[in-house]
């Protein structure tokens, strides 16, 4: 406490010194600090000294044990220290040396941990400053007490003034640090943010395993009140484990010097003291933070945690993902995986979340997020379409965790992808395989419900009913009401009508609110339709709009009721409701179907001009969204309707010129309806009105009879008064009647033609055809290659026969990058031309795109283009593979027939007769098809046994054709001509001879191919 | 004598061929070659030579291009002493009563201008080697003075007075700070010279370690271009791992200076084989300011989370990582992490101009 000279005193006093002279040492000694050996003299002199002079003495031979204590580490020294010091305290109480003496108290009782006591003597001289005593000296003691003992709150006013008058930045720091520690204890973090500036210090005290905790709980306690800025701050201001290691140990390097050079120096025994307690709590802490093992880890976490609510998600997502690796086998390494695979997939990471969730869902002892990581990353797979890695992963995921919550997940997606890929086979295929290895486990109902599916799409009914059935027994699982309504299409499918209507109805019932009741109503609609009551069809198909917000779903509902109105003869009621729903979804594609509909029914009505007009305007509308399919389809209609009403106009101008030149047809016209039947059908371009007032306008009909009535009257009469003034004698003039006016001027036909004119004038001027040359020009103009590909592609197929696509549009096939702004139409308009060369591109590009045309209006183009060019690249397996998918998908379509045809053909070529009958004959089963089709399908189930060598079998069918084919003459002249040949092979010429002569018999076969080659045999 | 000091002289040539190699090393490829001043021209000063064996006297020193003439008393000609050579010799700057009032001024503009009258005649002696006089010391103190006073253009002609490339690295240092005080005080063409000579004079060693400081100083000051030509020796040094570095920052520099070289130098950094966390974190960083420089503000925050996560708290790559991740947000409209991000600048780069420039943009708006 008091600083002096230092150097080596004698204590021991020669026998004969004189009192002042051992006062003198006495005093030397003291001031060097040497008071141990100061202690015998001091004892010495006080029985000797002026009794004034006792105090002194005694302070400082109390004062000799403190020093002994230090020297000796002799503790029992410091228990008399303590007894003299008090009893100096007691004995002298005005004495100056009093406080000095209560420090040494308090100092006494801090060595021997007493910190209670200690306070105790610190906080009243520190408060109440007393001469001689360091108050900075004692703060700096009342601090470290406080610290120690982790009185946070209490010590809270001492690291402040400690704070405050802190001589250097480290001092300043430290208290910082201190009060920040305090503060946190006591939840008051408000005001920590200004303590942080502190911190970018070097002060050994950040490297305490103590004061990094705090800033950890300040962190916490800012997290907790959503101060997440802060709270990111103070996490960031943590020393990590590896410097906290670091840092203390070069701290313990530099103490220990420190210590070994102040070791045994008396005079700077208060630096080694507090060097030593400053080494002793630095190995404390060294050793807590070895001992710590979770320390860093727990640490990014916070920080990355906060991050994650501050929603700076990268930064929180690289400090998870970093932790994976560098913490594999944490206890919480679940739980930080789990975090980084969530943040990858929030931020739509696709390879960074598959990554992490393979290496999650590979760990098996990571159980707890396994459903959610699973369910997420099964939906990244579905959003970025990876298909085939969901497929993957549902069979690697089931194939150790079958049965939990995450495999039913996992299982539904699966099938529905499956299902939106329209992969039905390989759909069955996955889930009968499913079924087998899993089938008694959890995931056993959406198994059964995904096959039933399938199973229904494949048209195998009974199988889809078996499995719905095992779903529905399974009781209420969120399958049942789909399944319930899927059973019900599965017997339908069955034919058994009434019971299907059964079960949809109770479906109905049983969920009244089902998403699936607009289609249900819509099914039900069908089924009691089927059933012959119409009306109370149109009662379930206006319910669907009740029920659905989907406009496809309610335009089909719409089409239904239109239908049923028109074969109702609610014409108007139809095309009301029609129009309606065209005028409320103006803006929808939706409506395309309906316009089409609606267009159909003038046509019906020979209203071909309304009903390009009402095509027109939707045409214009959806005319540049080029990815609007249907649209296609609708422009071509356009187009035919245009050019049939413009060449209407000009037939039938043609043809009112001709009657009007020739009377006589006209009046046959009107009169002889054998006449009229056969003018009509080879003129059938003629208006529909014109038409109309020759078969049934009967007031125009008599007019025209009267007006010719008439004419004859009075050509008769003419006649009559020519002859009779011939036969006079002398012969005179006939006095004739006036001719009447010509048939031109015939007041109802005058008037007809007034209504075609007026008809025909309300039709735009400008022809579709001009319109979409000025279009295609703009298109052009504009380098709006799709539209312009638009346009030449509808204009293409108005051709008879199609059209091809120049080279330049061919070359678009090979820019990825124009070929995928293209429409479907164009694409497959080009791809026909390109199949021509080279049919293996087309194959692999449809392959590539098949799902883009899947339920389009181009779906059965696709179909048909993909096997004609399998059958052009000499595949024909993968040819009759395509044309039976066609079937299948649009079983109802004639080129349905026409697959067929091509398949028994291909079947015959590759020797499969029996084959080629097989599907040749299910053509004979379809009444819809009689005609053509029919007579084609005969035609080559003959030929397939006649290349079996089959020929009275053979006979029998080209017989069938010239029996049932009168109207078909190339067919009948061709049933002829192989029949012949036939007959020949089985050497029965009298037949050949009969069948020859009656081909000759037959009229209208002359001009025919077949007819060529008989006449080239026979004559 | 006159033997030794031929063969000194045969000594020093090789050893200026090899100074001479190590400087074009360490000079970027379009750097131009140290040319020290030309001594010939400067007047002698009267020194203390002491001589091993103990002889003292003071003679006239001549500085020239090559070494010290020292004129011999009484017609004795002149003694060579090569520029690192003169281990022989001890040549000492008289201690006079004005040299001691000059360094004892308390008053740092005063003490400054009579060191400069002092010590301005002896600048070209800084050349000798160290150990061998007081003048280092005494110049040192000069420079002292002159950086208290910032009197940056005075320090810029100091620079200008002595041959940096055999100017004892203690005086040397200060040229570096007085760089970037001269480029802050505006003279951009001076502070420029002076970065150009210090790269070109210095050895790598030493300059590569002083040139990041200085370097690392003018990117936190947001001076690219001196920045820029600093990394860009950087970059040119044999450390592979710090050359990488560079080259990414030299990437970014590239990108403020608009000058199209961003490319090369990504690419050049991407060739050097080191996936060293810190280099891994810039790399990040500069690919996350690229992608905000294209306009895609999502994935430079992808880039610059990367960085963020590996850079050290107070690295100062940091700062331009969470200069575009504020900017990166403020883009994407997001200003509650955008103030986030600035607190966070505020706190760790109180100092920096790139926390200046956000703060004051902050406030502009």
């Amino acid at each position: 406490m008091v600083c002096c000279t230092t150097g080596t005193l004698e204590a021991q006093a020669p026998g004969n010194e004189s009192m002042q002279s051992r006062v003198k040492r006495a005093t030397d000694l003291i001031h060097a600090k040497q008071l141990v050996k100061a202690r015998p003299l001091l004892v010495q002199l006080r029985p000797e000294v002026d009794p004034a002079m006792h105090a002194n003495l005694d302070f400082y031979i109390a004062l000799s044990y403190v020093f002994e204590y230090y020297e000796k580490n002799n503790s029992s020294a410091l228990d008399t220290g303590l007894e003299k010091f008090q009893g100096f305290v007691k004995s002298y109480p005005k004495d100056s040396l009093v406080p000095l003496a209560r420090y040494n108290i308090a100092d006494i009782h801090a060595i021997k941990k007493d910190f209670k006591k200690a306070l105790q003597g610190y906080i009243p001289l520190y408060k109440n400053p007393e001469p001689g005593i360091d108050r900075k000296d004692i703060l700096k003691k009342i601090v470290l007490i406080y610290v120690s003992e982790e009185q946070w709150e209490a010590g809270m006013p001492y690291f402040e003034a400690s704070m405050r008058i802190a001589e250097d930045s480290t001092d300043r720091a430290t208290s910082a640090a201190y009060l920040l520690i305090a503060q946190a204890k006591q939840g008051i973090v408000t005001d920590s943010r200004q303590l942080l500036q502190f911190f970018t210090s070097p002060a050994p005290v950040f490297y305490t395993p103590r004061f990094n905790a705090a800033l950890m709980e300040v962190g916490d306690q800012l997290t907790t009140e959503g101060d997440l800025p802060t709270a990111s701050l103070f996490y960031q201001f943590v020393r990590s484990y590896e410097s906290l290691e670091l840092g203390l140990t070069n701290h313990i390097a530099n103490l220990k010097e420190r210590v070994a050079k102040f070791e045994g120096n008396v005079v700077l025994r208060n630096f080694y003291i507090d060097a030593k307690t400053e080494l002793d709590n630095a190995t404390a802490d060294l050793a807590a933070v070895k001992a710590t093992k979770n320390y860093t880890p727990l640490l990014h976490w916070r920080i990355a945690g906060v991050y994650l609510d501050m929603e700076r998600d990268w930064e929180a997502f690289w400090r998870f993902r970093k932790m994976v690796d560098k913490y594999p086998d944490h206890e919480y390494a679940e739980s930080i995986l789990f975090s980084a695979f969530s943040l990858g997939h929030k931020l739509d990471q696709y390879d960074i979340a598959e990554e992490l969730s393979k290496r999650y869902l590979s760990n098996p002892n990571f159980r707890t997020y396994r459903a959610t990581v699973a369910d997420s990353m099964s939906s990244m797979y579905l959003e970025y379409e990876k298909y085939e890695e969901l497929y993957a992963m549902t069979r690697e995921y089931l194939s150790h965790s079958a049965g939990d919550a995450a495999s039913a997940l996992l299982l539904f997606k699966h099938g529905m992808a499956r299902l939106r890929r329209f992969e039905n086979p390989e759909l069955i295929n996955d889930f009968q395989t499913f079924n087998t290895k899993y089938g008694e486990t959890n995931s056993a109902v959406v198994i059964r419900y995904f096959l039933g599916l399938g199973l229904l799409i494949e048209e195998d009914h009974q199988g889809a009913l078996d499995n719905f059935e095992l779903v529905l027994a399974e009781g209420d699982t969120r399958y049942k009401p789909d399944a319930s309504f899927r059973k019900a299409l599965a017997v339908m499918g069955l034919d058994r009508i009434p019971e299907a209507r059964d079960l949809v109805v109770e479906f109905i019932e049983n969920y009244p609110d089902n998403p699936l009741r607009a289609q249900a109503e819509l099914i039900l609609g069908n089924l009691v339709d089927l059933l012959g009551d119409a009306n109370k069809a149109l009662g379930h198909y206006y319910l669907v709009e009740q029920y659905s917000d989907d406009l496809e779903l309610n335009a089909s509902a719409e089409l239904k009721i239109s239908r049923i109105l028109v074969d109702q003869n609610e014409i108007d009621t139809a095309i009301g409701r029609l129009r309606s729903f065209i005028d409320t979804h103006v803006e929808d594609a939706a409506t395309i179907p309906i316009v089409a509909a609606l267009a159909d029914i003038y046509k019906d009505l020979e209203k071909p001009r309304v009903a390009l007009e009402t095509i027109k305007e939707p045409i214009i509308r959806f005319f540049t969204l080029t990815e609007i399919d249907k649209l296609d389809t609708l422009l071509l209609n356009y187009i035919t309707k245009d050019r049939a009403v413009r060449e209407m106009e000009v037939a039938t101008e043609a043809f009112f010129q001709e009657i009007t030149d020739s009377p006589d047809l006209f009046r046959d016209l009107v009169i002889d309806r054998a006449k009229q039947y056969r003018y009509f059908k080879e003129h059938s371009s003629v208006d529909g009105l014109v038409r109309d007032y020759f078969l049934e306008n009967e007031d125009f009909r008599n007019a025209v009879k009267a007006y010719f009535k008439e004419v004859d009257q009075i050509q008769a009469a003419n006649e009559t008064a020519k002859e009779e003034a011939a036969n006079s004698q002398p012969p005179t003039q006939p006095k004739l009647l006036e001719p009447m006016h010509p048939v031109g001027e015939l007041a109802v036909l005058i008037d007809l033609r007034k209504q075609v004119a007026e008809l025909n004038a309300s039709m735009p001027k400008q022809t579709a055809d001009d319109w979409l040359k000025s279009q295609l020009a703009e298109a052009r103009a504009a380098n709006n290659i799709p539209l312009e590909l638009r346009i030449q592609t509808a204009l293409a197929k108005a051709e008879d026969p199609e059209s091809a696509p120049n080279h330049r549009m061919v070359q678009l096939f090979d820019d990825p990058e124009q070929w995928s702004e293209l429409g479907l139409a164009p694409k497959l308009w080009i791809l026909r031309k390109v199949a021509e060369l080279d049919p293996a591109r087309v194959i692999e590009e449809l392959e590539i795109s098949r799902v883009d045309y899947m339920n389009t209006d181009f779906e059965l183009e696709r179909h048909l283009l993909r096997a004609k060019a399998y059958k052009q690249a000499e595949q024909p397996e993968s040819a009759i593979e395509a044309y039976q998918v066609l079937i299948k998908r649009f079983a109802q379509a004639n080129e349905s027939g026409e697959a067929m045809i091509a398949i028994g053909r291909m079947q015959i070529e590759l020797g499969n007769y029996q084959a080629a009958r097989d599907q040749l004959e299910t053509i004979l089963h379809r009444n819809d098809w009689r005609g053509q089709m029919h007579g084609d399908a005969l035609l080559w189930i003959g030929r397939a046994y006649v290349a079996e060598e089959k020929y009275p079998e053979a006979h029998g069918f080209f017989e069938r054709i010239m029996l049932g084919y009168p109207g078909f003459p190339e067919l009948l002249a061709q049933g002829y001509y192989e029949d012949i040949q036939v007959l020949k092979k089985m050497g029965d010429t009298a037949s050949v001879q009969t069948v020859y002569e009656a081909f000759k018999l037959t009229p209208g076969l002359e001009d025919t191919e077949a007819a060529k080659l008989i006449r080239k045999e026979f004559e | 004598m006159l033997a030794k000091i031929q063969s000194l002289i045969t000594l020093s040539s090789i050893s200026a061929l090899l100074a001479s190699s190590v400087c074009s090393q360490l000079a970027a490829a379009d750097s131009k070659p140290y040319i020290a001043p030309d001594f010939t021209k400067t007047k002698p000063v009267k020194l203390e030579v002491r001589q091993q064996g103990g002889r003292t006297g003071q003679y006239l020193v001549y500085a020239t291009n090559e070494g010290v003439e020292i004129e011999m008393i009484q017609g004795g000609g002149r003694v060579i002493l090569q520029w690192g050579h003169m281990d022989q010799f001890q040549i000492y700057m008289p201690m006079t009563k004005h040299m001691e009032d000059a360094l004892a001024h308390p008053l740092a503009s005063e003490r400054k201008r009579l060191l400069k009258l002092e010590l301005d005649p002896v600048l070209p002696m800084s050349s000798l080697e160290e150990g061998t006089t007081n003048i280092h010391n005494l110049i040192e103190a000069y420079i002292e003075a002159v950086v208290d006073v910032e009197d940056w253009l005075e320090g810029y002609e100091i620079s200008q007075k002595m041959a940096l490339d055999r100017t004892p690295v203690t005086i040397i240092q200060n040229f570096y700070s007085i760089a970037v005080n001269l480029f802050v005080a505006g003279e951009h063409k001076k502070a420029l010279n002076l970065l150009d000579q210090l790269v070109a004079a210095r050895p790598a060693s030493e300059s590569g370690k002083e040139s990041l400081i200085v370097a690392q100083s003018l990117l936190s000051l947001r001076l690219f271009e001196p920045s820029y030509s600093l990394y860009r020796a950087i970059a040119s040094s044999g450390d592979e791992t710090q050359a990488k570095e560079a080259l990414y920052i030299c990437a970014y520099l590239s990108m403020e200076l608009g000058n199209g070289e961003s490319a090369q130098y990504l690419k050049k950094a991407q060739a050097i084989p080191d996936e060293s966390n810190a280099t891994l974190g810039t790399s990040e960083i500069v690919l996350g300011v690229q992608a905000f420089q294209q306009g895609d503000s999502a994935l430079a925050l992808k880039h610059l989370g990367h960085g963020l996560a590996l850079v050290k708290p107070t690295s100062h790559i940091r700062q331009i990582g969470l200069h575009y991740n504020f900017l990166s947000y403020e883009n994407l409209e997001n200003e509650e992490i955008s103030t986030s991000i600035l607190d966070e600048m505020k706190l760790f780069f109180p100092d920096g101009a790139f926390t200046a420039k956000l703060t004051t943009q902050t406030e502009t708006l």
